[in-house]
């Protein structure tokens, strides 16, 4: 049997107006790419450049002991032990985020760190977990290719003193404070970073820890220097919107230890 | 009018399990391809076989409805809250597609355009939420026209194993002959 007339038309009229509106976003998007072309990165950039400068003290970390460090599963602090591989760790709002992607979206640049340790005892590892656009987590690699962190070992004796950290309660899908920063009329929780990383994509090697801009997958950098400075860089088509640099120490650090850290927003072409 | 009156029990049971089902099929089915509307090739089904069952206007928005409730209430995606507007938008959509097209779901062609409106009427309320909150309108323009052929194809192929499904329980008893 045929079908009547006025269905074939409403047919035909449905197929044209899908690719009508296949052809109409076409055009948005090829008007968009010329539009962009004409816009300067730096105006359309969304991210923190601000940078910070803040000094830590031994009862900063406030997570720990423990060997894992968040991701979707737990991932090594490192993956030769220090110790008895027993880490505190601290999230230190960076306030500056890097981008390495299209640089006709945004202005590409890495996070410089400077760093500067006084009476550290043991290894002090740093790690980096960056917040996407939809709130998904990145972080750097651990095994394999593009893994990287940052190591400095000290030599001073470890503290004795009573630590207030704990062991984070879970490695995905968890709020962790960073110090410092909530002692504040709204309360600690305003203060809460929520990490998730995504159960299947994971999000891991698109931040990297080096100690040469030019060379932006970096590698395992390990210094007994107590002041120094590196470089958190960014690759791949995610947009960071915030940064939380990892903190993590394998002793409990005496009473006169000190960390101070200094973040800036350094720009690349 | 009361819903129980328009709707048989029997129906109001069928659509919520389809509108159930698109829930399970989207946290069962985590297909990594990222390619942009891949999953409705899987989530237009329930919708398009439980109106095709039903055959009354109302029964997406209803199936849109439950599915976009569970979404917001145990979080399908990142828009959470939010899911409920896409879905019941879609399963008005695909009333409407329903109702201009009598039904006629067992036909390839109805099948297809029903299956890619709907998803590509994802695809818009998903990028409408995303630039409310704050999402730069560029990071979407600029993929925008790749992302709506691959929710058409991916819409039309879900519509298509539908007409599939459809015509296979026509032949089985469960759905009615065409009255006309």
């Amino acid at each position: 049997m045929k079908a009547p007339d006025t269905f074939k038309k409403r047919i035909g009229i449905a197929f044209a107006v899908l690719v009508i509106f296949a052809g109409g976003m076409f055009a948005l998007q090829i008007a968009g790419e010329e539009w962009i072309k004409g816009i300067s990165p730096d105006t359309i950039t969304p991210l923190f450049d601000a940078g910070m400068k803040e000094t830590f003290s031994w009862d900063d970390f406030n997570y720990g002991p423990q060997q894992w460090r968040p991701f979707k599963e737990p991932l090594n602090i490192s993956n030769t032990p220090y110790g008895d591989n027993e880490w505190y760790l601290m999230f230190v709002k960076a306030n500056a985020t890097p981008y390495g992607g299209n640089p006709a979206l945004h202005r590409r640049g890495n996070v410089r760190v400077n760093y500067s340790f006084t009476s550290l005892a043991g290894t002090a590892a740093f790690h980096v977990i960056g917040f996407d656009a939809t709130a998904k987590c990145r972080t750097n690699g651990q095994d394999s290719y593009g893994a990287s962190s940052y190591f400095v070992t000290g030599t001073s004796v470890a503290g004795s003193g009573y630590t207030f950290s704990t062991p984070m309660t879970s490695w995905n899908n968890v709020a962790v404070l960073p110090p410092g920063e909530y002692n504040t009329d709204e309360g600690p929780e305003s203060f809460y970073y929520f990490i998730h990383f995504d159960p299947l994509s994971g999000g891991v090697g698109s931040l990297h820890f080096t100690d040469h801009p030019e060379m932006l997958k970096g590698g395992f950098i390990e210094t007994d220097e107590q002041s120094g400075q590196f470089y958190i860089t960014h690759t791949g088509g995610s947009l960071l919107e915030d940064v939380l640099l990892v903190v993590c120490v394998n002793e409990v650090q005496p009473e006169d230890f000190r960390l101070d850290i200094e973040t800036s927003f350094v720009r690349r072409d | 009018m009361h819903p129980e009156k328009y709707f048989s029990l029997n129906e109001i049971a069928l659509m919520s399990i389809c509108g159930a089902m698109i829930f399970v099929m989207k946290i069962a089915f985590k297909v990594p391809v990222h390619i942009p509307g891949h999953t409705g090739i899987f989530w237009v089904i329930p919708m398009i076989v439980g109106i095709a069952i039903v055959r009354k206007p109302g029964s997406g928005t209803y199936i849109g409805l439950i599915s976009g409730l569970l979404g917001s209430f145990f979080g399908l995606g990142a828009f959470h809250v939010f899911d409920i507007f896409s879905y019941l938008t879609i399963g008005i959509v695909a009333d409407i597609c329903g109702v201009v097209f009598g039904y006629r779901f067992d036909s390839l062609s109805v099948g297809v355009i029903t299956g890619a409106v709907s998803n590509v009427v994802k695809m818009v309320i998903h990028y409408s939420v995303e630039i409310l909150l704050g999402v730069p309108q560029y990071f979407i323009i600029l993929g925008i026209g790749i992302s709506s052929v691959t929710y058409l194809i991916f819409g039309g192929l879900g519509g298509l194993i539908s007409v599939y499904i459809v015509r296979r329980l026509t032949r089985a008893g469960v759905i009615g002959e065409k009255s006309g």
